[in-house]
C-alpha cells in the first residue's frame, strides 16, 4: 500500500499543528500544503475547477490510492475514507466543460449538472475514479446512476437510498443497512474489509475538517467583510476535492489569516443565499452578489460538509454515522420536511441577522423549486423581502442577473 | 437643486432635468444608434439648452437602464426598475403596479405609496414580450412605428399570435398576412401578444390598481389598449412616462444628494 493511504489520525481530534501529515504527500498536494496565503490558495482552487479532468483526484491515484467520485449532496464521506480511499466531489462540469454527447442523451428540462457529469462520464473525464455514489436526491441523480452502469459498466456505480421519514424508529436502522450495502461495493473496490476501527478514526478526521468549516461560516457570518464569497466558497469548495488531510491544516492556516485580516465593511446587506445546495453556480455570479452590495451571511454551499457539527463514534460508528444523518439539524431541499421548513426558514434568517433572502436555484431543479413555493410564503408571512434567480452551470452574460439584484439590493437600501 | 437622471435604454436614450426633486425642467431623447455614451452626452447637452442651464449647474447625476454604468461623470446608477417605480409614481401617487415595456425587456414591479419596489418580475431571453418584437413587425409589415397603434386600433377581430417565441412569432405573422387577414387584426394582435405577456409578469407580483404603463410603448395607443383589455381596468398613461425611469433616476438623484449634502463631507465625500 502507498504511504500516502496510511495517513491516519492517531487521535481523536487532530493536533494544531501539521506534525500527522509525516507521511511524504505527492507534489501535487505539497502546493497546497504549502500555499502562504489565501489569495495564493484561492489562485490554485480556481485552476483545480477550470480543469474538468479531476487534478486531485488523478494526483491520488498516482500516489497509488483509489477515487470514489461523490454526486452531491450526501455521501457518507467517512466510509469511503475508511478504506483509504479518496472521496471526491463530483459537482459538475463548470463553465468551461462544453456539452455535445450528453444532450443527445438527456432530456433539454434537465439540469445542467446532470448533463455535464454524463458529458464527462462519456469523455472520459471520469477516468480517475474507481467507483461512484448517487445520493438518491432526485430523479435525475436516481436515473444517473443506471445511465453510469451502461456506460461505464468496469466501474462500481451505487445508488444511495436516504430515508425520507425522520421519525420512524426503522428510519436508523434502514439507513445502516443501505451503508452496508454500499459497504460491499466499497470492499470489492479497495480489496479490504470494512474495519470500525479505520471508520472511527476516519470520523475523526471529517469531525475536524467541519469544525473547520463551521468556524469559517461562522466568520462569515458575523464579520462578512473579513473574507470575500469567493474566497469564502473556494476554501469550502476545496474540502471536497483534496485529501481531508490536506485540507485540515490548509483551512486552518486560512482561518488565521482571515480572522486576522482588518477590513472596513460596507455599505451592504446582509442576504441569506437558499438553494445551490447540488449544481454550483458559477464565481462570476458570486462575486456578483457581492459587487451588487450583497453580505451573505447564510448559505447552502458545499453541504457535503456541514450535515451535523460533529459525529461521536461511539461503540457502533455506523449507525453513529447513520444517526448523524438521521438527526441533522440541516433542512434544505432534498429532505422532505414539508411541515418544518417554513419556520426553519424564519429561523436561519433570525439567526443570521438577514435582511433578505435570495433563492438561487438551478434551472430545472426540482427540489429546490418546490421548497421556494414553502419559503417565499414563510418569508410574505413576515414581510421579509426575497428575490428568486435561476442559474445554469454555463452562464456567459450577467446582466440581467444584475439589473436583479440590483433592484433587490436598492429596493431595501432605499426608503 | 439641479439633478439629472440619465436612462441609456438599449435602444433609445432618454434624459430628464429636474429641480428640487419635484419641477420637471427638460426632458429629451435619441436613438442609441449603438453608441449609447456619445448619445447620452449630447441628450445632457440638449437638456441643458432646453433649461437654459450650464451641465456644470446639474449637481446630481443619476443614471439608469443597460448603459448605467458607462458614464463617468454620474454621480449614482441604479436599476432600471428602481428608476422605473419612482418615476410612475411621481406622475401618478397612486400607482401600485408598474408595467415597463422596453426595447429588450418587460418588466412589472409592485411598489409602495413611495415609489419602493416591492416585488419584481421582468421577462428572461425572450424578445417576444418586449418592444424589439414591435420594431421587428414594423419592419416586416412595412408600417412606421408611430403609424401601428392608430391603425390596430381599427381591428374588428384580432388575430392572436399563439407562438411564444419572436421568431416563430414572425412566422405566424407571415402566415396571416398570405391568408389575408386584415393589417389591423394583425397589428392588435401584435400588440395583445405582449400584453398577455406582461399580464402574466404583473400576475407574479401581484395586479392592484393603479396600474401605470411607462417606458417606450406608452405613446401607443394600440398597445395601451390591448393592455387595457387584458388588464381588465384602467391603465395610467403620461406622456412624460415615456422618461419614467429617466424621470425616476433624478428623483433618486436628489434623494441621495439631500442625504449627502447634510452629511459633514458634503456631495462626494
Amino acid at each position: 500500500m502507498p504511504e500516502l493511504l496510511q495517513i491516519r489520525p492517531q487521535a481523536e481530534s487532530l493536533p494544531e499543528d501539521e506534525t500527522f501529515l509525516s507521511v511524504d504527500i505527492s507534489p501535487d498536494f505539497r502546493e497546497f500544503t504549502q500555499a502562504e496565503s489565501v489569495e495564493k490558495l484561492v489562485r490554485l482552487a480556481q485552476e483545480i475547477l477550470a480543469d474538468p479532468t479531476f487534478p486531485t483526484a488523478r494526483a491520488w491515484r498516482k500516489a497509488g490510492g483509489k477515487a470514489v467520485g461523490c454526486f452531491p449532496v450526501y455521501t457518507p464521506q467517512e466510509l469511503v475514507h475508511s478504506f483509504g480511499m479518496l472521496p471526491v466531489a463530483m459537482q459538475g462540469g463548470g463553465e468551461n466543460l462544453e456539452i455535445s454527447r450528453a444532450d443527445a442523451a438527456l432530456g433539454s428540462f434537465l439540469c445542467s449538472i446532470s448533463k455535464s457529469t454524463l458529458e464527462m462520464a462519456l469523455t472520459g473525464l471520469l477516468d480517475p475514479f474507481d467507483a461512484f455514489v448517487f445520493p438518491y436526491i432526485c430523479d435525475v441523480s436516481r436515473n444517473l446512476d443506471g445511465i453510469f452502469a451502461r456506460v461505464l459498466p468496469k466501474k462500481p456505480s451505487h445508488m444511495l437510498h436516504l430515508p425520507q421519514n425522520f421519525a420512524s424508529p426503522a428510519t436508523i436502522p434502514f439507513l445502516v443497512a443501505e451503508y452496508r450495502s454500499l459497504i460491499e461495493k466499497l470492499e470489492r473496490v479497495a480489496g479490504r474489509p470494512f474495519s470500525q476501527e479505520d471508520l472511527r478514526a476516519s470520523i475523526a478526521v471529517f469531525n475536524e475538517q467541519r469544525a473547520l468549516v463551521e468556524r469559517l461560516a461562522a466568520l462569515k457570518r458575523e464579520t462578512p467583510w473579513k473574507v470575500t464569497l469567493v474566497e469564502y466558497y473556494l476554501l469550502l469548495r476545496l474540502g471536497g476535492l483534496l485529501p481531508r488531510e490536506v485540507h485540515v491544516p490548509l483551512l486552518r492556516r486560512a482561518l488565521a489569516e482571515l480572522e486576522g485580516r482588518e477590513r472596513k465593511s460596507k455599505d451592504a446587506i446582509r442576504v441569506i443565499v437558499i438553494g445551490p445546495f447540488c449544481e454550483q453556480p458559477t464565481l462570476e455570479l458570486l462575486q456578483l452578489l457581492e459587487d451588487v452590495g450583497c453580505y451573505v451571511v447564510g448559505e447552502e454551499f458545499q453541504m457535503l460538509h456541514r450535515w451535523c457539527p460533529r459525529i461521536e463514534p461511539g461503540t457502533n460508528p455506523l449507525e453513529s454515522l447513520a444517526t448523524s444523518y438521521v438527526r441533522t439539524p440541516v433542512d434544505i431541499g432534498v429532505r422532505s420536511t414539508p411541515t418544518t421548513k417554513a419556520a426553519a426558514v424564519l429561523e436561519r434568517v433570525d439567526a443570521s441577522r438577514a435582511q433578505g433572502v435570495v433563492f438561487l436555484t438551478a434551472k430545472f431543479c426540482e427540489p429546490a423549486l418546490e421548497d421556494v413555493v414553502l419559503y417565499r410564503r414563510a418569508l410574505e408571512g413576515r414581510g421579509l423581502p426575497y428575490l428568486h434567480m435561476e442559474f445554469e452551470e454555463k452562464s456567459t452574460t450577467y446582466e440581467q442577473a444584475r439589473l436583479q439584484l440590483e433592484t433587490f439590493v436598492e429596493s431595501i437600501l432605499f426608503d | 437643486m439641479i439633478t439629472g437622471g440619465l436612462d441609456l435604454g438599449a435602444g433609445v436614450v432618454k434624459g430628464v432635468l429636474l429641480e428640487d426633486g419635484r419641477r420637471i425642467l427638460a426632458t429629451t431623447s435619441a436613438p442609441s444608434r449603438g453608441v449609447p455614451v456619445q448619445v447620452a452626452r449630447h441628450v445632457l447637452e440638449e437638456l441643458g439648452e432646453t433649461a437654459n442651464i450650464a451641465p456644470s449647474d446639474v449637481d446630481y447625476l443619476c443614471t439608469t437602464g443597460f448603459g448605467r454604468y458607462t458614464i463617468p461623470e454620474r454621480n449614482l446608477q441604479v436599476s432600471d426598475f428602481t428608476s422605473s417605480a419612482r418615476g410612475a409614481v411621481f406622475l401618478f401617487p397612486k400607482t401600485r403596479l408598474v408595467v415597463d415595456v422596453g426595447t429588450q425587456a418587460s418588466r412589472t414591479m409592485s411598489v409602495s405609496p413611495t415609489g419602493k419596489v416591492l416585488k419584481f418580475k421582468m421577462n428572461e431571453k425572450c424578445a417576444a414580450g418586449a418592444g424589439r418584437f414591435v420594431e421587428r413587425c414594423s419592419k416586416y409589415l412595412q408600417v412606421p412605428l408611430e403609424e401601428m397603434g392608430p391603425k390596430a386600433l381599427a381591428s374588428e377581430h384580432p388575430k392572436l399570435i399563439s407562438s411564444v417565441c419572436a421568431v416563430l412569432a414572425e412566422t405566424e405573422i407571415i402566415n396571416n398576412v398570405a391568408e389575408g387577414v386584415a393589417l389591423p387584426d394583425i397589428l392588435m394582435g401584435v400588440f395583445l401578444s405582449l400584453s398577455q405577456r406582461a399580464f402574466s409578469l404583473m400576475r407574479y407580483v401581484g395586479i392592484q390598481p393603479e396600474v401605470t404603463l411607462v417606458g417606450g410603448l406608452v405613446r401607443n395607443v394600440g398597445m395601451v389598449k390591448a393592455l387595457h383589455d387584458t388588464v381588465g381596468m384602467d391603465v395610467n398613461v403620461a406622456p412624460d412616462a415615456y422618461y419614467a425611469a429617466a424621470l425616476g433616476a433624478a428623483i433618486l438623484g436628489h434623494s441621495r444628494a439631500l442625504k449627502l449634502a447634510q452629511a459633514p463631507q458634503g456631495i462626494g465625500g
